[in-house]
């Protein structure tokens, strides 16, 4: 179940491939729609277009076998999830998969994430560590770069502005499918799942060709702004905000909701006061996660963005196709550090609410 | 000054759930609505609360239309307060600001002193002055039902909507809740429906009993003329356990066919016109002399003060409940008389 999702998110990945696909001349059907379309042949829309259905359709195809195996799976399941331990290992087992499993992650995740940090310190390429090799200079470059900086600063716009109109917006798709049943909010939610499953830059091509001309002659010239990637960004990450927001409805009795009602209190004092408290962390949580993810990303932003709104994914992207190589290491080691404190900062507020969070009505 | 329920029905796409309910509920009285559980008494309540539109019939509360089947007077503009069943207590919120968030919602106009005099006396009333501080889950079930109570009361509101606010407690809790509900009761003077399917609690609390079934009326009264004169089968089973006795009815007197035992005495007619007569455990009476139904011990359970007994005739299964000095033993052959 889970390995559908798997091939169905790296079917359409783009990022990885474009690093390091394109150099070793590995050519996947992301990154070959994205050299179509950069190409700016007479055809290279049309032709990137026709590809595009292609790749949706084994996306969707993918997405539709993944529907069908987890048929059963309802909403219901993320109200209580059970945590308790199920299997039983005895202590060497035990010793022998954790070392197994932190080592794995070690090799995986860790090492290349110091030896970006490391590389980022080194005077050209180069694999000794002498003292004389070692310098700030490419940390420096990039942290007063004004190209860097303007990326950073539209990247941060962009993913916070998304986030929250996503927050808002998920959050309401979720209470109206969670607690009043609307038919409209469900099939909102499906819309959004079916944009998650499009590959991302099936979708960015598809927003650049109805939001130019949504109605027939209505020119809008979105094209090449930042709402169209706000736009992109929302459509794309909508649904992850309506399923943690759902989760976090379905944590909340819906008694006391009328308690709150039977109290005389009004909507407005509802949602202020007795929803929007006990939904926040894991509501909030889905926010992160966009927000997170729309701040590193590249797929969209690759085919979306223009001159003037390179994202921070793009900015790096650039600086490796141009073969600074050490610049793109300290710029990712940059963004890596900042992710790692806003992720350090969600789990402080989660601690620092903490203490009420073990109440739970039951019945 | 009362609140009228006049013809209500509800139904869910086709299925009904309960049609024509009609009761005139005065002033101050604390009624119950007892019945099996999916009988319809949940959505009754849900429906006087405001959180459903009923599909029929209407509801006035003191000349205020509050529900028919076009227009719903939404329950933040209802003068009531509410218990759940499931406690209802907000997480992130003490007992203090339980009780004081239905007297911001409901008096906007309110001094401080005042709304902090009514906070007071709701949490002094409950018991919960020295647990004012503390949050949901740093209280015991009890503790959690009290600042439910607390808070359906702060506001003094002339209607209290009780939905089986016993059931999630342990036994012990649960008959001694019924007390300082009652007690609550007299002390505010509300208007009270209270929702329970355990007859123990709808007898001892209540002016009088609404008995539901099935989505119907069997029987309103007071516990007293509810339990002494059942009107239907259902009613006499329901409430306590009850003996129905096939035999022959002549005015007042009643004749069993299966043996000597007669009883004197008004029953209602739905027992009468099917030749049975409804006794309860405690108006039988079991003896070695020949005299009465010809029965058979089949269990015997010692209940301290009383001795509860099964007993058979032919296919019929009688409960006859005897004072401790009359003491029989399983497998016995006696016969069974009314007191």
């Amino acid at each position: 179940m889970r390995s559908v999702d798997i091939s169905i998110s790296h079917n359409d990945n783009f990022a990885i491939p474009a690093f390091l696909g394109i150099s070793s001349n590995i050519p996947v059907l992301s990154t070959y729609i994205y050299e179509k379309i950069i190409g700016f042949g007479p055809n290279s829309f049309t032709y990137g277009a026709v590809l595009s259905v292609v790749l949706s359709l084994i996306a969707l195809s993918g997405a539709l076998l993944s529907t069908l195996l987890v048929h059963e799976r309802s909403y219901q399941e993320s109200a209580k999830e059970n945590f308790n331990i199920r299997i039983w290992f005895s202590p060497p087992v035990r010793r022998v998969i954790e070392i197994g499993t932190v080592s794995l992650l070690t090799i995986f995740s860790i090492v290349p994430l110091v030896y970006m940090a490391i590389t980022a310190l080194l005077r050209g390429f180069t694999f000794s560590l002498d003292a004389e090799c070692l310098t700030l200079d490419n940390y420096i470059f990039v942290f007063t770069n004004d190209g860097v900086r303007e990326a950073v600063i539209n990247s941060l716009f962009m993913a916070g502005t998304a986030s929250v109109i996503c927050l808002i917006l998920g959050t309401l798709i979720a209470y109206m499918s969670v607690r009043k049943q609307s038919k409209v909010a469900s099939f909102l939610n499906q819309c959004a799942s079916v944009m998650y499953s499009v590959p991302g830059i099936v979708l960015a091509l598809a927003l650049i060709f109805y939001w130019s001309q949504p109605i027939p002659g209505l020119n809008t010239g979105l094209y090449g702004t930042f709402t169209i990637i706000i736009l992109g960004y929302i459509t794309r990450y909508m649904i992850i905000q309506i399923r943690n927001s759902s989760a976090a409805f379905l944590a909340v009795a819906e008694a006391a909701e009328q308690a709150a009602l039977a109290s005389g209190s009004n909507s407005i004092t509802l949602w202020v006061k007795i929803i929007m408290p006990q939904i926040a962390i894991p509501a909030l949580a889905g926010t992160f996660f966009i927000f997170l993810s729309a701040f590193t990303e590249l797929t969209m932003s690759s085919i979306m963005a223009s001159a003037s709104t390179k994202t921070i994914g793009l900015q790096i992207f650039n600086l490796q196709q141009a073969g600074d190589y050490s610049l793109a290491a300290a710029l990712s080691a940059g963004i890596v550090l900042f992710m790692g404190i806003i992720f350090g900062l969600q789990k402080l507020i989660r601690l620092l609410l903490a203490r009420r969070k073990t109440y739970e009505s039951d019945n | 000054m009362s609140l009228i329920i006049d013809k209500v029905s509800m139904q869910y796409g086709k299925t009904k759930v309960f049609s024509d309910v009609s009761i005139n509920i005065n002033k101050g009285e604390f009624l119950s609505i007892l019945g099996p559980s999916g009988c319809g008494k949940t959505s009754l309540l849900k429906i006087l609360a405001g959180f459903v539109k009923p599909t029929g019939g209407q509801i006035m509360m003191d000349d205020v239309l509050y529900s028919d089947k076009y227009k719903t007077l939404p329950p933040e503009k209802r003068d009531m307060g509410m218990v759940f069943q499931s406690f209802a207590l907000w997480p992130h919120m003490t007992v203090r600001q339980h009780v004081e968030f239905p007297l911001q919602c409901r008096h906007k106009y309110m001094s401080e002193a005042e709304k902090e005099n009514l906070a007071q006396s709701a949490l002094d009333i409950t018991g919960l002055t020295d647990l004012q501080n503390r949050y949901p889950n740093e209280l015991s079930g009890g503790q959690r039902q009290r600042v439910s109570l607390a808070r359906a009361i702060a506001a003094k509101p002339a209607l209290l909507l009780m939905d089986e606010p016993l059931s999630a407690l342990d036994a012990n809790l649960r008959v001694s809740m019924r007390k300082e509900i009652r007690r609550i009761h007299r002390l505010t003077g509300s208007t009270v429906i209270f929702v329970t399917h355990d007859q123990g609690e709808a007898l001892s609390m209540s002016d009088r009993v609404m008995l539901f079934n099935k989505g119907h009326i069997e029987q309103i009264d007071t516990p007293k003329e509810i339990y002494i004169n059942p009107r239907t089968p259902f009613t006499a089973s329901f409430i306590g356990h009850c003996n129905f006795i096939e035999g022959q009815w002549q005015n007042n007197s009643f004749k069993a066919y299966d043996g000597n035992l007669s009883y004197i005495g008004e029953v209602a007619p739905a027992f009468r016109d099917s030749n049975i007569c409804p006794l309860r455990p405690e108006q039988l009476r079991l003896n070695d002399k020949g005299v009465g139904i010809p029965v058979t011990v089949q269990d015997k359970q010692y209940m301290g003060r009383e001795i509860h007994y099964v007993i058979t005739n032919k296919k019929n299964i009688y409960n006859i409940y005897t004072p401790m000095e009359e003491e029989f033993a399983v497998g016995e052959e006696l016969y069974a008389t009314c007191r």
